[in-house]
Protein backbone atom coordinates (compact mmCIF):
# COMPACT_ATOMS: atom_id res chain seq x y z
CA UNK A 1 0.00 0.00 0.00
CA UNK A 2 1.53 3.32 -1.06
CA UNK A 3 1.71 6.56 0.95
CA UNK A 4 -0.93 8.16 -1.24
CA UNK A 5 -3.53 5.43 -0.64
CA UNK A 6 -5.25 7.13 2.34
CA UNK A 7 -5.44 10.35 0.35
CA UNK A 8 -6.89 8.54 -2.63
CA UNK A 9 -9.45 6.76 -0.45
CA UNK A 10 -10.38 10.08 1.21
CA UNK A 11 -10.74 11.70 -2.18
CA UNK A 12 -12.94 8.88 -3.50
CA UNK A 13 -15.11 8.98 -0.36
CA UNK A 14 -15.41 12.75 -0.65
CA UNK A 15 -16.47 12.53 -4.31
CA UNK A 16 -18.89 9.68 -3.54
CA UNK A 17 -20.40 11.69 -0.69
CA UNK A 18 -21.12 14.62 -2.99
CA UNK A 19 -22.39 12.19 -5.64
CA UNK A 20 -24.79 10.76 -3.10
CA UNK A 21 -25.89 14.27 -2.02
CA UNK A 22 -26.45 15.10 -5.68
CA UNK A 23 -28.45 11.92 -6.20
CA UNK A 24 -30.63 12.68 -3.17
CA UNK A 25 -31.19 16.35 -3.95
CA UNK A 26 -31.82 15.86 -7.66
CA UNK A 27 -30.59 17.47 -10.84
CA UNK A 28 -32.30 20.86 -10.78
CA UNK A 29 -31.24 21.65 -7.23
CA UNK A 30 -27.65 20.59 -7.88
CA UNK A 31 -27.48 22.57 -11.12
CA UNK A 32 -28.77 25.65 -9.30
CA UNK A 33 -26.06 25.23 -6.68
CA UNK A 34 -23.41 24.66 -9.36
CA UNK A 35 -24.47 27.81 -11.21
CA UNK A 36 -24.43 29.92 -8.06
CA UNK A 37 -21.18 28.48 -6.73
CA UNK A 38 -19.17 28.69 -9.97
CA UNK A 39 -20.76 31.91 -11.25
CA UNK A 40 -20.70 33.58 -7.85
CA UNK A 41 -17.11 32.56 -7.17
CA UNK A 42 -15.70 34.01 -10.37
CA UNK A 43 -17.90 37.11 -10.24
CA UNK A 44 -16.82 37.83 -6.69
CA UNK A 45 -13.18 37.15 -7.55
CA UNK A 46 -13.35 39.84 -10.19
CA UNK A 47 -15.44 42.32 -8.20
CA UNK A 48 -13.97 42.06 -4.74
CA UNK A 49 -14.13 45.85 -4.27
CA UNK A 50 -17.80 45.90 -5.18
CA UNK A 51 -18.51 43.02 -2.75
CA UNK A 52 -16.77 44.96 0.02
CA UNK A 53 -18.80 48.09 -0.79
CA UNK A 54 -22.08 46.16 -0.71
CA UNK A 55 -21.18 44.49 2.59
CA UNK A 56 -20.24 47.91 3.99
CA UNK A 57 -23.59 49.35 2.84
CA UNK A 58 -25.54 46.47 4.39
CA UNK A 59 -23.55 46.68 7.60
CA UNK A 60 -23.99 50.47 7.55
CA UNK A 61 -27.78 50.00 7.58
CA UNK A 62 -27.53 47.43 10.40
CA UNK A 63 -25.21 49.67 12.41
CA UNK A 64 -27.50 52.62 11.75
CA UNK A 65 -30.47 50.71 13.15
CA UNK A 66 -28.39 49.61 16.16
CA UNK A 67 -27.22 53.19 16.70
CA UNK A 68 -30.78 54.54 16.61
CA UNK A 69 -31.88 51.76 18.99
CA UNK A 70 -28.99 52.52 21.35
CA UNK A 71 -29.80 56.23 21.33
CA UNK A 72 -33.46 55.50 21.95
CA UNK A 73 -32.56 53.20 24.82
CA UNK A 74 -30.21 55.79 26.27
CA UNK A 75 -32.90 58.47 26.03
CA UNK A 76 -35.43 56.19 27.73
CA UNK A 77 -32.98 55.51 30.52
CA UNK A 78 -32.21 59.20 30.89
CA UNK A 79 -35.94 59.96 30.81
CA UNK A 80 -35.57 62.74 28.30
CA UNK A 81 -36.26 63.11 24.59
CA UNK A 82 -32.71 64.42 23.88
CA UNK A 83 -31.08 61.11 24.77
CA UNK A 84 -29.35 62.35 27.86
CA UNK A 85 -25.92 63.94 28.09
CA UNK A 86 -23.70 60.91 27.35
CA UNK A 87 -22.97 60.32 23.67
CA UNK A 88 -23.49 56.76 22.31
CA UNK A 89 -20.55 55.32 20.35
CA UNK A 90 -21.00 52.65 17.72
CA UNK A 91 -18.35 51.14 15.44
CA UNK A 92 -18.84 51.94 11.72
CA UNK A 93 -18.40 49.18 9.06
CA UNK A 94 -15.51 51.02 7.39
CA UNK A 95 -13.62 51.01 10.67
CA UNK A 96 -13.28 47.26 10.86
CA UNK A 97 -13.47 46.39 7.16
CA UNK A 98 -10.42 47.75 5.36
CA UNK A 99 -9.50 47.37 1.68
CA UNK A 100 -7.12 44.58 2.69
CA UNK A 101 -10.14 42.51 3.75
CA UNK A 102 -11.51 42.31 0.20
CA UNK A 103 -10.60 38.63 -0.45
CA UNK A 104 -11.90 37.55 2.96
CA UNK A 105 -15.16 39.46 2.56
CA UNK A 106 -15.78 38.15 -0.97
CA UNK A 107 -15.06 34.60 0.19
CA UNK A 108 -17.44 34.96 3.14
CA UNK A 109 -20.14 36.43 0.86
CA UNK A 110 -19.66 33.54 -1.52
CA UNK A 111 -19.86 30.97 1.31
CA UNK A 112 -23.02 32.58 2.65
CA UNK A 113 -24.53 32.66 -0.82
CA UNK A 114 -23.71 28.99 -1.29
CA UNK A 115 -25.25 27.99 2.02
CA UNK A 116 -28.35 30.03 1.24
CA UNK A 117 -28.63 28.39 -2.19
CA UNK A 118 -28.44 24.92 -0.65
CA UNK A 119 -31.20 25.80 1.84
CA UNK A 120 -33.40 27.70 -0.63
CA UNK A 121 -33.23 25.05 -3.34
CA UNK A 122 -34.23 22.43 -0.77
CA UNK A 123 -37.33 24.45 0.12
CA UNK A 124 -38.23 26.15 -3.16
CA UNK A 125 -37.76 23.33 -5.66
CA UNK A 126 -40.26 20.49 -5.25
CA UNK A 127 -38.99 16.90 -5.38
CA UNK A 128 -40.86 16.12 -8.59
CA UNK A 129 -39.07 18.97 -10.40
CA UNK A 130 -35.61 17.85 -9.34
CA UNK A 131 -35.29 14.29 -10.48
CA UNK A 132 -32.67 11.99 -9.02
CA UNK A 133 -30.40 9.99 -11.25
CA UNK A 134 -26.93 9.46 -12.57
CA UNK A 135 -26.71 12.97 -13.99
CA UNK A 136 -27.74 14.51 -10.67
CA UNK A 137 -25.03 12.45 -8.97
CA UNK A 138 -22.44 13.62 -11.53
CA UNK A 139 -23.40 17.27 -11.03
CA UNK A 140 -23.20 16.69 -7.27
CA UNK A 141 -19.69 15.30 -7.71
CA UNK A 142 -18.88 18.33 -9.87
CA UNK A 143 -19.97 20.59 -7.01
CA UNK A 144 -17.78 18.64 -4.61
CA UNK A 145 -14.78 18.87 -6.93
CA UNK A 146 -15.28 22.61 -7.28
CA UNK A 147 -15.21 23.05 -3.52
CA UNK A 148 -11.78 21.40 -3.19
CA UNK A 149 -9.74 24.23 -4.73
CA UNK A 150 -11.98 26.91 -3.26
CA UNK A 151 -12.13 25.68 0.35
CA UNK A 152 -8.93 23.66 0.68
CA UNK A 153 -6.43 26.58 0.55
CA UNK A 154 -8.34 28.34 3.31
CA UNK A 155 -8.86 25.24 5.41
CA UNK A 156 -5.24 24.20 5.35
CA UNK A 157 -3.76 27.67 5.54
CA UNK A 158 -2.58 26.72 9.03
CA UNK A 159 -0.39 23.97 7.61
CA UNK A 160 2.04 25.83 5.31
CA UNK A 161 4.05 22.75 4.36
CA UNK A 162 1.07 21.38 2.43
CA UNK A 163 1.63 24.27 0.01
CA UNK A 164 -1.70 24.55 -1.76
CA UNK A 165 -1.74 27.78 -3.74
CA UNK A 166 -4.43 30.42 -3.34
CA UNK A 167 -6.74 31.06 -6.25
CA UNK A 168 -7.72 34.59 -5.31
CA UNK A 169 -6.51 36.53 -8.32
CA UNK A 170 -8.65 39.56 -8.92
CA UNK A 171 -9.09 40.80 -12.44
CA UNK A 172 -11.64 42.31 -14.73
CA UNK A 173 -13.44 41.36 -17.92
CA UNK A 174 -12.95 38.23 -19.98
CA UNK A 175 -9.21 38.17 -19.28
CA UNK A 176 -9.82 38.36 -15.53
CA UNK A 177 -12.35 35.56 -15.75
CA UNK A 178 -10.03 33.36 -17.81
CA UNK A 179 -7.15 34.19 -15.45
CA UNK A 180 -9.24 33.03 -12.49
CA UNK A 181 -10.16 29.80 -14.29
CA UNK A 182 -6.60 29.03 -15.35
CA UNK A 183 -5.27 29.94 -11.90
CA UNK A 184 -7.61 27.35 -10.48
CA UNK A 185 -6.50 24.79 -13.08
CA UNK A 186 -2.83 25.50 -12.42
CA UNK A 187 -3.07 25.43 -8.66
CA UNK A 188 -5.37 22.64 -7.62
CA UNK A 189 -7.24 20.87 -10.41
CA UNK A 190 -3.83 20.47 -11.95
CA UNK A 191 -2.63 18.62 -8.86
CA UNK A 192 -5.58 16.24 -9.01
CA UNK A 193 -5.10 15.80 -12.75
CA UNK A 194 -1.38 15.16 -12.40
CA UNK A 195 -2.06 12.62 -9.66
CA UNK A 196 -4.03 10.52 -12.15
CA UNK A 197 -0.79 10.00 -14.11
CA UNK A 198 -0.94 7.62 -17.05
CA UNK A 199 -4.60 6.87 -16.36
CA UNK A 200 -5.59 10.38 -17.51
CA UNK A 201 -6.75 9.52 -21.08
CA UNK A 202 -8.81 6.50 -20.09
CA UNK A 203 -10.40 8.32 -17.15
CA UNK A 204 -11.17 11.31 -19.38
CA UNK A 205 -12.80 8.97 -21.91
CA UNK A 206 -14.85 7.30 -19.16
CA UNK A 207 -15.88 10.70 -17.74
CA UNK A 208 -17.00 11.92 -21.17
CA UNK A 209 -18.90 8.67 -21.79
CA UNK A 210 -20.62 8.68 -18.38
CA UNK A 211 -21.65 12.32 -18.86
CA UNK A 212 -23.14 11.67 -22.30
CA UNK A 213 -24.83 8.45 -21.17
CA UNK A 214 -26.31 10.31 -18.20
CA UNK A 215 -27.76 12.95 -20.53
CA UNK A 216 -29.11 10.24 -22.87
CA UNK A 217 -30.75 8.49 -19.89
CA UNK A 218 -32.86 11.62 -19.29
CA UNK A 219 -34.29 11.21 -22.80
CA UNK A 220 -35.46 7.72 -22.00
CA UNK A 221 -37.07 8.84 -18.78
CA UNK A 222 -38.92 11.54 -20.71
CA UNK A 223 -40.49 8.90 -22.89
CA UNK A 224 -42.43 7.30 -20.04
CA UNK B 1 -5.23 39.91 -34.49
CA UNK B 2 -6.86 39.06 -31.23
CA UNK B 3 -5.91 36.62 -28.52
CA UNK B 4 -6.11 33.03 -29.69
CA UNK B 5 -8.12 31.92 -26.64
CA UNK B 6 -10.76 34.56 -27.39
CA UNK B 7 -10.81 33.44 -31.04
CA UNK B 8 -11.41 29.77 -30.22
CA UNK B 9 -13.54 30.63 -27.19
CA UNK B 10 -15.88 32.54 -29.51
CA UNK B 11 -16.20 29.48 -31.77
CA UNK B 12 -17.02 27.33 -28.71
CA UNK B 13 -19.60 29.89 -27.53
CA UNK B 14 -21.32 29.97 -30.92
CA UNK B 15 -21.53 26.15 -30.99
CA UNK B 16 -22.87 26.17 -27.42
CA UNK B 17 -25.60 28.59 -28.48
CA UNK B 18 -26.43 26.39 -31.48
CA UNK B 19 -26.78 23.51 -29.02
CA UNK B 20 -29.11 25.60 -26.91
CA UNK B 21 -31.24 26.44 -29.93
CA UNK B 22 -31.34 22.90 -31.30
CA UNK B 23 -31.95 21.02 -28.06
CA UNK B 24 -29.85 18.31 -26.51
CA UNK B 25 -31.74 15.43 -28.14
CA UNK B 26 -30.29 16.48 -31.51
CA UNK B 27 -26.95 17.67 -30.11
CA UNK B 28 -26.14 14.24 -28.66
CA UNK B 29 -26.07 12.75 -32.16
CA UNK B 30 -23.68 15.49 -33.20
CA UNK B 31 -21.48 14.77 -30.20
CA UNK B 32 -21.15 11.27 -31.57
CA UNK B 33 -20.16 12.54 -35.03
CA UNK B 34 -17.60 14.91 -33.51
CA UNK B 35 -16.05 12.13 -31.42
CA UNK B 36 -15.92 9.86 -34.48
CA UNK B 37 -14.21 12.64 -36.46
CA UNK B 38 -11.64 13.15 -33.70
CA UNK B 39 -11.00 9.41 -33.49
CA UNK B 40 -10.59 9.00 -37.27
CA UNK B 41 -8.21 11.90 -37.64
CA UNK B 42 -6.10 10.80 -34.69
CA UNK B 43 -6.06 7.25 -36.04
CA UNK B 44 -4.94 8.17 -39.56
CA UNK B 45 -2.68 11.13 -38.72
CA UNK B 46 0.54 9.18 -38.12
CA UNK B 47 -0.08 6.92 -41.10
CA UNK B 48 -1.22 9.68 -43.43
CA UNK B 49 1.36 12.36 -42.66
CA UNK B 50 4.27 10.67 -44.53
CA UNK B 51 2.04 10.19 -47.60
CA UNK B 52 0.80 13.78 -47.47
CA UNK B 53 4.33 15.10 -46.99
CA UNK B 54 5.60 13.06 -49.95
CA UNK B 55 2.73 14.30 -52.12
CA UNK B 56 3.47 17.88 -51.08
CA UNK B 57 7.17 17.52 -51.88
CA UNK B 58 6.37 16.04 -55.29
CA UNK B 59 4.27 19.09 -56.18
CA UNK B 60 6.50 21.66 -54.46
CA UNK B 61 10.09 20.37 -54.48
CA UNK B 62 11.48 23.51 -52.77
CA UNK B 63 11.95 22.94 -49.03
CA UNK B 64 9.53 25.23 -47.30
CA UNK B 65 8.71 23.77 -43.95
CA UNK B 66 6.20 26.44 -42.94
CA UNK B 67 4.21 25.97 -46.16
CA UNK B 68 4.28 22.21 -45.62
CA UNK B 69 3.02 22.64 -42.05
CA UNK B 70 0.29 24.94 -43.35
CA UNK B 71 -0.73 22.28 -45.86
CA UNK B 72 -0.85 19.50 -43.25
CA UNK B 73 -2.71 21.66 -40.75
CA UNK B 74 -5.23 22.77 -43.35
CA UNK B 75 -5.73 19.23 -44.57
CA UNK B 76 -6.84 18.07 -41.10
CA UNK B 77 -8.72 21.30 -40.51
CA UNK B 78 -10.74 20.90 -43.72
CA UNK B 79 -11.31 17.16 -43.11
CA UNK B 80 -12.56 17.88 -39.61
CA UNK B 81 -14.76 20.81 -40.64
CA UNK B 82 -16.31 18.83 -43.54
CA UNK B 83 -17.16 15.93 -41.19
CA UNK B 84 -18.63 18.26 -38.60
CA UNK B 85 -20.56 20.18 -41.24
CA UNK B 86 -22.04 16.91 -42.47
CA UNK B 87 -23.08 16.19 -38.90
CA UNK B 88 -24.77 19.54 -38.51
CA UNK B 89 -26.23 19.99 -41.99
CA UNK B 90 -27.01 16.42 -42.96
CA UNK B 91 -29.20 13.78 -41.43
CA UNK B 92 -28.65 13.84 -37.69
CA UNK B 93 -28.32 10.70 -35.59
CA UNK B 94 -30.98 11.02 -32.92
CA UNK B 95 -31.56 9.19 -29.67
CA UNK B 96 -35.12 8.13 -29.01
CA UNK B 97 -37.14 9.77 -26.28
CA UNK B 98 -38.24 13.23 -25.42
CA UNK B 99 -35.99 15.75 -23.81
CA UNK B 100 -36.78 17.31 -20.48
CA UNK B 101 -38.82 20.51 -20.47
CA UNK B 102 -37.47 23.87 -19.34
CA UNK B 103 -35.49 24.75 -17.31
CA UNK B 104 -33.67 21.42 -16.90
CA UNK B 105 -33.87 20.72 -20.64
CA UNK B 106 -32.37 24.11 -21.43
CA UNK B 107 -29.51 23.55 -19.01
CA UNK B 108 -28.82 20.12 -20.49
CA UNK B 109 -28.89 21.61 -24.00
CA UNK B 110 -26.35 24.19 -22.84
CA UNK B 111 -24.24 21.44 -21.29
CA UNK B 112 -24.20 19.23 -24.40
CA UNK B 113 -23.72 22.31 -26.60
CA UNK B 114 -20.75 23.30 -24.44
CA UNK B 115 -19.25 19.79 -24.76
CA UNK B 116 -19.63 19.98 -28.55
CA UNK B 117 -18.19 23.50 -28.53
CA UNK B 118 -15.20 22.34 -26.53
CA UNK B 119 -14.62 19.33 -28.78
CA UNK B 120 -14.92 21.28 -32.04
CA UNK B 121 -13.11 24.43 -31.00
CA UNK B 122 -10.49 22.43 -29.10
CA UNK B 123 -9.82 20.23 -32.14
CA UNK B 124 -9.45 23.24 -34.45
CA UNK B 125 -7.03 24.76 -31.96
CA UNK B 126 -5.15 21.45 -31.65
CA UNK B 127 -4.49 21.25 -35.40
CA UNK B 128 -3.06 24.75 -35.22
CA UNK B 129 -0.99 24.04 -32.13
CA UNK B 130 0.47 20.73 -33.26
CA UNK B 131 1.68 22.22 -36.58
CA UNK B 132 3.13 25.38 -35.01
CA UNK B 133 0.25 27.80 -35.74
CA UNK B 134 0.77 27.94 -39.54
CA UNK B 135 -2.21 30.28 -39.97
CA UNK B 136 -0.12 32.96 -38.28
CA UNK B 137 1.98 33.14 -41.47
CA UNK B 138 -1.17 34.39 -43.21
CA UNK B 139 -1.67 36.92 -40.42
CA UNK B 140 -4.93 35.36 -39.25
CA UNK B 141 -3.85 34.51 -35.73
CA UNK B 142 -1.10 35.62 -33.43
CA UNK B 143 1.68 33.04 -32.88
CA UNK B 144 2.42 34.56 -29.45
CA UNK B 145 0.48 32.63 -26.82
CA UNK B 146 -0.60 34.32 -23.61
CA UNK B 147 -0.02 32.44 -20.31
CA UNK B 148 -3.74 31.62 -20.31
CA UNK B 149 -3.53 30.12 -23.81
CA UNK B 150 -0.46 28.06 -22.84
CA UNK B 151 -2.41 26.64 -19.92
CA UNK B 152 -5.56 25.98 -21.98
CA UNK B 153 -3.58 24.15 -24.69
CA UNK B 154 -2.86 21.41 -22.14
CA UNK B 155 -6.60 20.76 -21.88
CA UNK B 156 -7.40 20.48 -25.59
CA UNK B 157 -9.32 17.24 -26.34
CA UNK B 158 -6.49 15.61 -28.29
CA UNK B 159 -3.94 16.61 -25.64
CA UNK B 160 -6.03 15.01 -22.90
CA UNK B 161 -6.60 11.87 -24.99
CA UNK B 162 -3.65 11.83 -27.42
CA UNK B 163 -4.18 8.25 -28.57
CA UNK B 164 -7.13 7.26 -30.75
CA UNK B 165 -7.94 4.23 -28.57
CA UNK B 166 -9.71 5.96 -25.62
CA UNK B 167 -12.04 7.73 -28.06
CA UNK B 168 -13.47 4.34 -29.00
CA UNK B 169 -15.07 4.07 -25.52
CA UNK B 170 -17.65 6.87 -25.94
CA UNK B 171 -18.23 5.91 -29.59
CA UNK B 172 -18.94 2.27 -28.72
CA UNK B 173 -21.16 3.05 -25.75
CA UNK B 174 -23.15 5.73 -27.57
CA UNK B 175 -23.53 3.45 -30.56
CA UNK B 176 -24.84 0.66 -28.32
CA UNK B 177 -27.30 3.04 -26.71
CA UNK B 178 -28.44 4.28 -30.11
CA UNK B 179 -28.97 0.75 -31.44
CA UNK B 180 -30.74 -0.32 -28.27
CA UNK B 181 -33.08 2.64 -28.70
Amino acid sequence: MSETTPGTVAFVLYVLLFGWIGFRRGLFRELSVLTVSVGGFFLLQQNQGLALDIVRQVLGIIFGVISIGAKLLASLRAGGADGGQEPVYTLGPSEWLSEADQPTVSFLVWSGLLLLTYMLTNKAIPDNQSSSGLLAAIIGMGNGLFYIPTFAPRLIAFIPEVGVASVSTPGTGVQGFLRSVTDMMESNFDNIWEALGPQQPILAAIALTVLLVAVISTLRRGQN
Amino acid sequence: MGLIEVYFGSIASIITLIGLAQGYARELGRSMIIIVAIFLLLYVEDRLNPILTSAWQMVFPAKDLSAQQLFLSNFYLVAFVVTIFAGYAGRVITFSGQQWPMPQGTILSLLVGAINGYLISGSLWYYQDVYGYPLSSLGWISPELSPIAVELVRYLPQNIMPSATPWVIPIAILLLMRVRG
